[in-house]
């Protein structure tokens, strides 16, 4: 008697583990739709972004409004900084259980549509639940891969360099223009730190991030990359890495410990801190910098990316700071379109957001925020203006392989800044393995 | 064993009772060792086998691996300067850290067991970082602390040295990580004092009475009788040092810096896989440091014939 209980006992967990185990597999199906059987009918939605505090609480507020306009839907929020976000999606959409409403960014749109990660939308403008009549092309395109639309830009902006004006004016210097070189702005970050003395910088060193570094590649007339190849010249890597090897031995730009304890997040950044009078950003970051600073009664500005002496073209563009995307495997494609369709084209929910994302896409939604924006945010609609009339075409999305890359490029930049490394070795070192990084993932 | 089945087979009544009772027993066995079981064969055995047939493919994590043979293993040892950079970094971890770490949980414990009051709350006391270190707040405090203007230095300041960032430069970086570890020395303590607590008193009153000193009764009775210990904690601490991962990642921000200062192993792997799509490659790098453990194990099981005391000759 005690031996038959025994087994079924045994049995009974054996039965309840192992189907624990094996749901894995068909997680992202069962999971939603448990929850729609559990509290009638309704239905779960998850969306993950990244982003600063601000960020946070901006969505929350937006996501409260869409909960309040379809109570039959619960969005479940999951947000994280930047730093590890990707990390976690890619697990996640490997473990067949991403959010069904994912923030993606330009650099890995290409990678996630093409590996079927993300749903096809166009079914959903067809039927009208998303409706993308007054997107700018330009950016319906950016969100495009092979045809078909897999994203809706969430916002416009352009890169620019974030000063602190308050710092500016007390010193006496004066502001940037928008025709300013990169030796003015090499000029005005010694001077500044020479006025402010030791333990304050010019800007920060930003010579390990890639995508500012492009910047002055298309100045030079080339792109980053070519059929998904490393195109810039060792000559473009040698003036970048040169310019801020001299802004580093004058103070215009951070020492290398400085620059390493800082990362991403708004908060941590020289800027922020009150080390540094400029860093290099996005447009739409002014807001988030602009609460991240030490000393709140100064006032952050923007202005363009330096421009070369002598420039083949303006290397400043337009870029889609982010996107929205759903999943591919969404048990709810339809709610999924519509709270896309919610955060791109509803006015109340556009009032909240504002431009935080960047300027919104739909041209209707942009007018009617411009009128109401307060002084900071209108300074952003006329920086993106400035920028929409002088700037040069987006290159492609960045190939495969980015991320490793841009490892790489970072690592080059803190063997040089460290004193590890002359900055010839360090170009040679780094081109090799350009080419076995992007050569590996062809 | 033979005696056991001779008896089987004079008297095979008994012998099927017997097993029918063996079988029974099995049963309870199994019954309580059903969850870790289970646990093992779904959350250990699966994914080991699994990431053994990954590290033969070209595995992106979005899409289906390709099989590509022993391609992982030869990029490994052939081109991937990072993997040796990861290794370096990995090697001077374990080397700095596991000594540091035993001779501070030994020094401890021998502190404590002078039969001091209140052996017990020191005891927890001590053991408490080993419970919150491995957390990922205690990195983060611990980069703040040895941050630039960190507590560290704000009170080198106060005495006049200008120190450098410690979690920022790549000359100290790792160390800060060590010193990290060597904080946690609670658990290999607590398994010193033990061993102390075994030592019989006789033999440091006899040697006491011929004149030892204490220098001498330490390094005479109590490294000698402590040895087998000594070797447990050993082993222990070179498996776990192998695999460190949370406080590098925290500390570094992720990324391993400056430099690839802090670039440990299971860093570039976790890099590898998780931020730069190569599942296979990384899983590749996960079994290279199976064996790469086994074979320090392995090593430190050799030698300890010559240095590992039992009292009973080791049967």
């Amino acid at each position: 008697m005690f031996k038959k209980s025994l087994i079924a006992g045994l049995s009974l967990v054996m039965a309840v583990t192992f189907s624990a185990c094996s749901s894995g597999g068909k997680q992202n199906g069962q999971a939603s739709g448990a929850d729609s059987g559990g509290n009638g009918d309704k239905i779960v939605l998850r969306m993950s972004w990244w982003g600063s505090q601000t960020r946070h609480d901006l969505t929350m507020k937006a996501l409260k409004l869409f909960e309040q306009k379809h109570p039959n839907i619960t969005v479940k929020p999951e947000y994280s900084g930047w730093d590890g976000y990707f990390d976690k999606l890619s697990t996640q959409v490997a473990g067949a259980n991403a959010p069904d409403v994912i923030q993606m960014d330009y650099a890995y749109l290409t990678d996630y549509a093409k590996r079927g990660a993300l749903l096809d939308l166009d079914k959903y403008v067809q039927s009208k639940d998303l409706d993308i009549a007054d997107h700018d092309k330009s950016m319906i395109k950016a969100g495009s891969v092979d045809g078909k639309l897999y994203a809706v830009t969430l916002g416009v902006n352009a890169p620019g360099v974030l000063y602190n004006s308050t710092v500016f004016q007390n010193l006496g210097i004066e502001e940037p223009k928008e025709d300013w070189t990169w030796k003015d702005f090499g000029d005005i970050a010694a001077k500044i730190a020479k006025a402010k003395g030791q333990g304050f910088y010019g800007s920060a060193d930003i010579s390990g991030t890639t995508n500012m570094f492009e910047i002055l590649v298309r100045q030079n007339g080339h792109s980053l990359f070519n059929n998904g190849q490393f195109a810039a010249t060792k000559d473009d890597l040698k003036q970048w890495f040169t310019m801020w090897d001299n802004l580093r031995k004058n103070g215009g730009a951070t020492p290398a410990e400085v620059t390493a304890a800082a990362t991403n997040a708004q908060e941590t950044r020289p800027i922020s801190v009150g080390t540094a009078a400029m860093d290099f950003a996005w447009s739409n970051q002014v807001i988030a910098f602009q609460k991240a600073l030490k000393n709140q009664n100064d006032k952050i500005k923007v202005q363009v990316i330096p421009h070369s002496e002598g420039e083949k073209k303006i290397g400043e563009y337009l870029k889609p700071s982010m996107f929205v995307s759903g999943y591919a495997k969404t048990a709810h494609p339809k709610e999924v379109a519509e709270l896309i369709n919610f955060l791109v084209n509803d006015p109340d929910c556009a009032k909240i957001l504002g431009t935080e994302r960047g300027i919104p896409v739909n041209s209707k939604i942009r007018e009617q925020l411009k009128q109401s924006a307060p002084e900071q945010e209108k300074m952003i609609y006329d920086f993106i203006e400035t920028v929409s009339k002088h700037s040069s075409d987006i290159d492609p999305p960045y190939p495969q392989g980015f991320s490793e890359l841009d490892k790489s490029f970072h690592t080059t930049s803190e063997q040089i800044s460290f004193g590890q490394s002359s900055i010839d070795d360090a170009i040679t070192q780094f081109m090799n393995n350009a080419k076995s990084i992007l050569g590996k993932s062809q | 064993m033979n005696a056991h089945y001779e008896t089987a087979a004079i008297r095979p009544a008994v012998a099927v009772k017997k097993k029918a009772r063996r079988y029974t027993q099995n049963g309870v066995a199994l019954f309580f060792l059903a969850p870790w079981l289970i646990g093992l064969i779904c959350l250990t055995l699966g994914p080991m086998i699994a990431s053994l047939y990954f590290s033969f493919t070209d595995y992106s994590v979005l899409s289906a691996p390709n099989w590509v043979g022993l391609t992982n293993y030869k990029t490994m040892f052939t081109s991937d300067k990072l993997f040796l950079i990861s290794l370096k970094v990995t090697f001077l971890y374990v080397l700095v850290s596991v000594p540091l770490k035993l001779i501070f949980a030994l020094a401890v414990a021998v502190l404590l067991n002078k039969g001091m009051k209140g052996l017990g709350i020191y005891r927890t006391v001590y053991y408490i970082p080993s419970l919150l270190g491995g957390s990922v707040a205690i990195a983060m405090l611990w980069r703040k602390m040895f941050g630039g203007d960190g507590l560290l230095n704000q009170i080198l300041h106060l005495v006049g040295i200008n120190a450098p960032d410690w979690v920022a430069n790549p000359k100290y970086a790792l160390y800060s990580i060590v010193l990290l570890s060597v904080w946690q020395f609670g658990s290999s303590m607590i398994i010193f004092l033990a061993g102390l607590k075994q030592i019989p008193s006789e033999y440091y009153e006899a040697s006491a009475v011929d004149g030892a000193s204490r220098m001498r009764q330490f390094f005479s009775i109590t490294i000698p009788m402590l040895s087998p210990v000594i070797f447990f904690n050993l082993v222990m601490q070179i498996i776990t040092s192998f695999q460190s991962f949370t406080q590098a990642f925290v500390i570094s921000n992720g990324t391993g810096g400056p430099v690839n200062s802090t670039l440990m192993y299971s860093l570039y792997l976790y890099k590898k896989g998780f931020a730069f799509f190569q599942m296979g490659y990384a899983s590749a790098m996960a079994w290279v440091l199976v064996l790469l453990i086994a074979l320090f194990t392995l090593l430190i099981f050799r030698s300890a014939k010559s240095w590992v005391h039992y009292e009973d000759g080791g049967k």
